[in-house]
C-alpha cells in the first residue's frame, strides 16, 4: 500500500482524496495544471495580471464544484470548461465597460479597438516577435474563434476534447476554428511573408 | 456578410460573361469517378487558372478539411485535391498559408507561470471554503490507490447497504439526507402505531413500558447522589418517567381506527419513497 504513494497519483485519486478532506491533493492538483490554466487564460485575456486572477478564481471555483466532477472525465478539460468560462465572462464584462466610453460598435469578425490592438504587425516581425504578432492577433479574434484557436493549437486539445470543454457539437468546433484560421491567415499574412523572407 | 456573399455572384456572373462554363454536367460526375473527372476538369482550366473555377470553389471549401487531415475527407478526394494543387497556383498558395497558419499556431509556446499561484489558492480556499470536505464516507486508508480506491468503493457501498438493514444503522448513517432519515423514523413510529392499536402489541409493550419507567427511575435515583447537577438530572428523569404513563394513556384513549388511518399513510409513503430510490437507483446504473 505505501509503495503505492511514491507513483504519480492520478487526477482521479486526487480529487477523491480531496473530497475526502485531504486538502494536501487539492494542492498537488494546483501544482499540476495551474500553468495550463494560466495559458489558455493569458491566451484568451492578453495580459498576465488578469490571468494569474483567473487561475485562482478558476481552482477556487473548481474546489467549489469538486463533488458535482464526473471521475472518469478528464480533469483538466474540466478544468478549461471552467477558466473558459470565466474567460468569457471576463471578456464581456470587459466589452461592457469599454462600450461605455467607446460608441463603435463592435461586430464579430471586425477588429475590436481595444487595449489588444497590435501596433504595426511589420514592426514587430522585423524585430523577430513573430509570436508576439501572432499572440495580438489572436486576441483580436472574436471570442469564440479565440477560445478554439487557443485550445486546438496552444493547448494542444482534440477537436473532441475541445467540444466537451465547450460544450459544443464537434461539427460548430471545427467550422469555428476553420473560421479563425481563416482570419488569421489574412491578418499574419505580412508577418508571414516577412519571416519567409528572413530565412 | 451580406455584402460578400453578393460580391461573389458578381464575380461568378462576371465570369459566366466571359467564359463558357464547364459543358459537363455535374451530378454524373460526381459519382465514383469523380476523382477522375475532375482531373479531366482540372487539365480544361489549367490555362486559365488566374480566375476562380468552379472546381477551386470546392477545393478552396474543403481546404480547412484537408489541412486538418482528421479522416472527414475521403483518401480519394483528397487525392483529387491534391492533383488539383499540383497545378493551380492560387489554391496550392492557399493552401500552404493554411498550413504555416498551423504549424505557426502550433509552435507557439507555453508561457512560462509568472508566480505559483498554488500557495495563494490554498489560503483563498481555507478562508473562502474551509469546511467544505470531507464530503464522501470513504476512510482515507482504503482510498490510496486508483485499484484500493474503486475497491473502498464499493466496499464502503456494500457497507451501506448492510447498514441500512437495521433500524440503528440507518440512523447512525449520517450520509443519510434529512427527508430519507424523516422517512425512517416515521416508520419506527408507524410500528410503535402497530403495537399499540393490536390487543397482543398493547399487552407487550405495557410490560416494556413498566420496564422503562423502572429503569429512568432507577437512574434518577443513581443521578440525584451527584451533587448540585444530580438534582436537576433526577427530576428531569423522574419527570420522563411520569411522561411515559401519560403517554401510554394518550395511546390508550385515541380510537385504534385512527391508528391504523395514520398507520396506513405512513406506509403509502413508505412505498412511494422506495419506489423513487429504486429509480433512482436505476438510473444510476444506467
Ligand atoms: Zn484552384
Amino acid at each position: 500500500m505505501r509503495t503505492v504513494t511514491l507513483v504519480e497519483q492520478s487526477d482521479a485519486e486526487l480529487v477523491r482524496h480531496t473530497l475526502c478532506g485531504d486538502k494536501s491533493a487539492y494542492n498537488t492538483l494546483v501544482l499540476r495544471y495551474q500553468r495550463q490554466v494560466y495559458n489558455l487564460a493569458y491566451r484568451m485575456l492578453g495580459n498576465a495580471e488578469d490571468s494569474g486572477d483567473l487561475v485562482q478564481d478558476t481552482f477556487i471555483r473548481a474546489y467549489g464544484a469538486l463533488a458535482s466532477f464526473r471521475q472518469d472525465a478528464s480533469f483538466l478539460t474540466w478544468l478549461y470548461k471552467i477558466a473558459s468560462n470565466l474567460c468569457i465572462d471576463q471578456l464581456r464584462s470587459r466589452k461592457t465597460r469599454s462600450a461605455l466610453s467607446l460608441d463603435s460598435e463592435r461586430e464579430e469578425g471586425r477588429e475590436p479597438a481595444n487595449e489588444n490592438r497590435c501596433n504595426a504587425p511589420e514592426d514587430m516581425a522585423v524585430r523577430g516577435a513573430v509570436q508576439e504578432v501572432v499572440h495580438h492577433a489572436i486576441q483580436n479574434l472574436p471570442e469564440r474563434y479565440r477560445q478554439v484557436v487557443v485550445m486546438r493549437h496552444l493547448q494542444d486539445m482534440s477537436v473532441e476534447e475541445i467540444a466537451t470543454a465547450l460544450d459544443l457539437p464537434t461539427g460548430t468546433v471545427k467550422t469555428h476554428l476553420f473560421r479563425a484560421r481563416e482570419m488569421l491567415r489574412g491578418r499574419l499574412r505580412p508577418a508571414l511573408e516577412m519571416e519567409a523572407d528572413g530565412k | 456578410m451580406e455584402n460578400r456573399f453578393e460580391k461573389q455572384e458578381e464575380e461568378k456572373q462576371d465570369w459566366g460573361a466571359y467564359v463558357k462554363p464547364p459543358q459537363t454536367s455535374r451530378p454524373s460526375q460526381e459519382s465514383e469517378a469523380s476523382a477522375q473527372s475532375s482531373g479531366e476538369q482540372l487539365q480544361r482550366f489549367e490555362p486559365r487558372s488566374e480566375t476562380s473555377s468552379a472546381l477551386c470553389d470546392i477545393v478552396r471549401e474543403h481546404l480547412h478539411a484537408l489541412v486538418e487531415n482528421d479522416g472527414a475527407i475521403r483518401p480519394e478526394q483528397a487525392a483529387a485535391m491534391f492533383a488539383h494543387l499540383t497545378i493551380c497556383r492560387d489554391c496550392a498558395r492557399e493552401f500552404d498559408e493554411l498550413n504555416r497558419i498551423v504549424s505557426v499556431l502550433n509552435s507557439m509556446p507555453l508561457s512560462p507561470l509568472p508566480h505559483d499561484y498554488s500557495g495563494l489558492i490554498m489560503l483563498r480556499i481555507e478562508r473562502e471554503m474551509g469546511g467544505l470536505y470531507p464530503l464522501m464516507d470513504i476512510p482515507p486508508n482504503l482510498a490510496t490507490s486508483s485499484w484500493t480506491g474503486e475497491a473502498a468503493q464499493q466496499t464502503s457501498q456494500s457497507a451501506t447497504q448492510l447498514n441500512n438493514r437495521s433500524l440503528a444503522g440507518i440512523l447512525s448513517q449520517t450520509a443519510l439526507p434529512l427527508w430519507s432519515r424523516v422517512v425512517m423514523l416515521g416508520a419506527f413510529f408507524a410500528t410503535l402505531l402497530l403495537f399499540l392499536t393490536s390487543a397482543w402489541g398493547r399487552a407487550t409493550l405495557d410490560a416494556t413500558l413498566s420496564t422503562v419507567q423502572d429503569w429512568l427511575h432507577q437512574i434518577a435515583q443513581a443521578t440525584a447522589e451527584i451533587p448540585l447537577l444530580g438534582a436537576i438530572t433526577a427530576e428531569a428523569f423522574n419527570a420522563l418517567s411520569q411522561s411515559v404513563h401519560l403517554l401510554e394513556e394518550t395511546y390508550l384513549h385515541i380510537g385504534a381506527n385512527a391508528m391504523r388511518g395514520v398507520f396506513l399513510d405512513t406506509a403509502i409513503a413508505m412505498g412511494v419513497y422506495f419506489i423513487y430510490q429504486g429509480r433512482q437507483k436505476a438510473k444510476r446504473a444506467g
